[in-house]
């Protein structure tokens, strides 16, 4: 009988010590590569309306080097912030933004607790529906809302049209079945225990929503309402198509009607208006990043 | 509950009271006895311009006693076109609405007719020009009241120093301020030689291939010089005639001399184009040249807006009107004939003219002569013959003569550009008319 030797020895390839710090390092180079040009790529467009922003309008008719300020100049920022109508157009943003994110938290936070965790029958189907809605775009929808609101004036004498607190109605339309649907998901991730225990404690529903599931899912809420906040301030159709007064004009609208004139564009005040406009969003998701983005993934995960 | 009746005796006599009361009393005219109205105007671009519009409004509201809000609704985003689809589908909305060249017979059948308020007008200010028949009537009917607001020709806007330098054209000789055009000369192959010349020159003419208005009624003004149409009057296809191949051949050598990215120019391009100083010569009102005026003063003092050059079968420049339409669903259309009327006398149009620094055009004949285009500068006379003054060239607008509905989606559609775009890029030209007539035919069934 022959004996074979077998070789217990592992592959004759030499340890590598520190091989793992090494591939580390790699994957940060790579990582910071790629992020230095994602960087570069969605930067350029700020940089470039920063830049044009601080030019003369007729440094900006010249068309000379796009990339550079040859007579930096604020005349754009002076003109917009000392401009009764920017104001206004900034003013009414802001309210309206206000409103409608407390409006959405007081019907999405109760609702998406309610499909969540109120069992009854055709709680799914509904929690499905309610986000079915959202994908139904405005563009569908702002002729037959338009139709509803003349009706409504010419029924009531209450003038909806051509009112800035129309938009108070319309943009929950909008956020509403976002914000439930991703609350749903974030109530549907704290573990059942803590209302069984809060029930045998004899809290009520209410008191478990307040008391209980508010405080746990506060990032996920957060996220909610930064979801919120950037819809109304950034909405655009309805805006155009419900409003037309110049007193009644929210910021992205107003820049655009009053900036531009036919062929004629004001495109310092133009850039320095949307960078002006883009501000609050930024502020905010730089202060609630980590909240927006654990309140997005939450219950994508088990466990 | 015991409930007291009202006898017949007493509701007679009670009724005879009040009737009598309301009789004798004295008739108290209120401030808006004339009830109200809601006016939807373009916003003018021109600042200041808006103010003209809402005085002469003001003063006849105060004289008719009528409460009246105006809204002044930019082209901006379309944001006037939403307007008029949203209120036309809610038949609800402003009483007198600005409405763009098409829109009155796209919206034809919910507009008031305003017979009765053009036959005093036209009796005051003469004929309006054939675009604005055509834009505006209908079966006969006059669809909306055209409005001087906004209403543009687009004509060639010219560098006198760059055209004398570098294709040896005075455009100030050819249209002297003040007098009648010399242009027999000013024709397409003298506009094609000019054109090569300026570009050899280093500053190509700014005339864009884009989908937008600028382009389009370029285009269109250049195929009907030849007698082209893609659709006639009577809805038939013209496609694939030899005057749309003369057109097509034409802005094929036209194209080889325009600046390269032309096919992707918008409305503010040909502007940006004028007043930067990199081209000799612009399709435009005198809109850029407003803006030279302010941001480049030494471009400004060397433009010249004048007429458009002959084709073999005339001269054509596009005119693009503006209309004021009332619903047939407005709630006070006897007030809103009326505002129309007042905003549509001669004295009335040239305060408006001079707000818009000669920028907006009426369309009858007797007042294409106002001093405005006489006076405004630098230089001195540069838009003289901006309204044509002279009737030195047919108004039009780009794919007429064709029924306007048609006609309508080919103008939007960019039909005439795409057309010499493919073309130029060296798709066949039989290829390129099949392709039109495909698209027509289409545009006819919707």
């Amino acid at each position: 009988m022959s004996t074979v030797t077998i070789d217990k020895a592992g592959p004759t390839r030499k340890a590598k010590y520190g091989s793992i710090s090494r591939d580390r390092a790699w994957a940060l180079r790579w990582s910071y590569f790629f992020l230095v040009i994602f960087a570069i790529f969605f930067l350029t467009p700020p940089v470039y309306m920063l830049i044009t922003s601080l030019k003369s309008s007729a440094e900006i008719s010249a068309a000379t080097n796009p990339w550079w300020v040859f007579h930096p100049t604020l005349e754009n920022y002076i003109a917009l912030l000392t401009s009764n109508q920017f104001l206004r157009f900034f003013w009414n943003s802001a309210i309206v933004s206000i409103f409608v994110v407390t409006i959405t938290m007081l019907i999405s936070v109760p609702a998406a607790f309610a499909l969540s965790r109120m069992r009854f029958w055709g709680s799914a189907t509904l929690a499905t529906g309610v986000f079915l809605t959202y994908l139904i775009p405005e563009t569908l929808l702002f002729i037959p809302l338009f139709k509803m609101f003349a009706v409504i004036g010419d029924w009531t004498g209450i003038q909806l049209i051509n009112r800035w607190y129309v938009l108070l109605i319309l943009y929950p339309t909008l956020t509403v079945p976002f914000c439930t649907w991703i609350m749903i998901g974030y109530f549907a991730s704290i573990p059942k225990e803590l209302d069984e225990a809060a029930v045998i404690d004899g809290a009520s529903w209410i008191q478990t929503l307040t008391r209980i599931f508010i405080p746990v899912a506060f990032p996920g809420i957060i996220a909610a309402t930064i979801f919120a906040f950037t819809v109304s301030w950034a909405q655009f159709l309805y805006p155009l198509v419900f409003t037309t007064s110049t007193d009644q004009l929210v910021m992205p609208v107003g820049i655009i009607t009053t900036l531009i004139k036919g062929d004629v564009f004001n495109w310092g005040q133009i850039m320095t208006g949307a960078l002006l406009g883009a501000a609050p969003p930024l502020i905010i998701y730089a202060f609630l990043m980590d909240y927006y983005i654990a309140g997005l993934t939450a219950g994508a995960t088990k466990g | 509950m015991s409930r007291r009746k009202l006898s017949r005796r007493q509701f007679v006599a009670a009724t005879a009271l009040s009737s009598a009361a309301l009789i004798t009393a004295p008739y108290v005219r209120g401030a808006h006895a004339a009830g109200k109205l809601s006016i939807g105007f373009w916003d003018h671009w021109v600042p200041g311009a808006n103010k003209a519009s809402t005085d002469i409004v003001n003063a006849w509201a105060e004289k008719e006693k009528v409460e009246v809000q105006i809204d002044y609704i930019p082209s901006q985003g379309n944001k006037n076109l939403l307007t008029i689809a949203a209120e036309a589908q809610a038949k609800s909305g402003h009483d007198i609405l600005a409405m763009p060249t098409w829109w009155p017979h796209a919206q034809a059948e919910l507009l008031e007719p305003m017979n009765d308020v053009m036959e005093g007008l036209i009796k005051q200010n003469g004929e309006p020009n054939g675009t604005v028949k055509y834009l505006g009537q209908s079966k006969g009917k006059w669809l909306a009241v055209p409005a001087s607001v906004g209403s543009q020709i687009k004509g060639p806007c010219s560098r006198i120093d760059l055209m004398k330098q570098h294709a040896g054209i005075d455009v100030k000789a050819l249209y002297p301020a003040g007098a009648p055009p010399k242009a027999d000369s000013w024709t397409l192959e003298t506009f094609l030689k000019a054109a090569e010349a300026c570009q050899k020159g280093g500053v190509p003419f700014g005339i864009g291939l884009g989908e937008t208005s600028d382009n389009v009624d370029t285009a269109g003004a250049i195929f009907q010089s030849f007698g082209a149409a893609l659709v006639d009057e009577k809805g038939n296809l013209t496609v694939k005639t030899d005057a749309v191949r003369q057109a097509l051949e034409f802005y094929k050598k036209l194209i080889s001399f325009l600046p390269p990215d032309a096919g992707a120019w918008d409305d503010s391009s040909n502007n940006k184009w004028l007043v930067s100083g990199r081209g000799a010569l612009i399709m435009n009102p005198p809109s850029a040249w407003a803006v030279a005026k302010r941001d480049a003063p030494q471009v400004a003092e060397q433009c010249w807006t004048h007429g458009f050059p002959a084709g073999p079968k005339g001269r054509y420049a596009p005119y693009l009107s503006y209309f004021w339409g009332t619903w047939s669903f407005s709630k006070n259309k006897e007030a809103a004939k009326s505002v129309l009327r007042a905003l549509s006398q001669a004295d009335a149009i040239e305060k408006m003219c001079v707000a818009s620094g000669g920028y907006d055009l009426p369309c009858y004949e007797k007042l294409t002569t106002l001093k405005v285009w006489q006076e405004e500068g630098p230089p001195k006379g540069t838009l003289y013959h901006y309204p044509n003054p002279h009737n030195h060239q047919t108004l039009s607008i780009a794919a007429a003569p064709a029924p306007p509905k048609i006609a309508q989606q080919i103008y939007t559609q960019a039909t005439l550009t795409k057309m010499c775009l493919r073309y130029s890029k060296g798709e066949a030209m039989e290829k390129v008319l099949a392709w039109a007539e495909g698209e027509c035919e289409g545009f006819m069934r919707s």
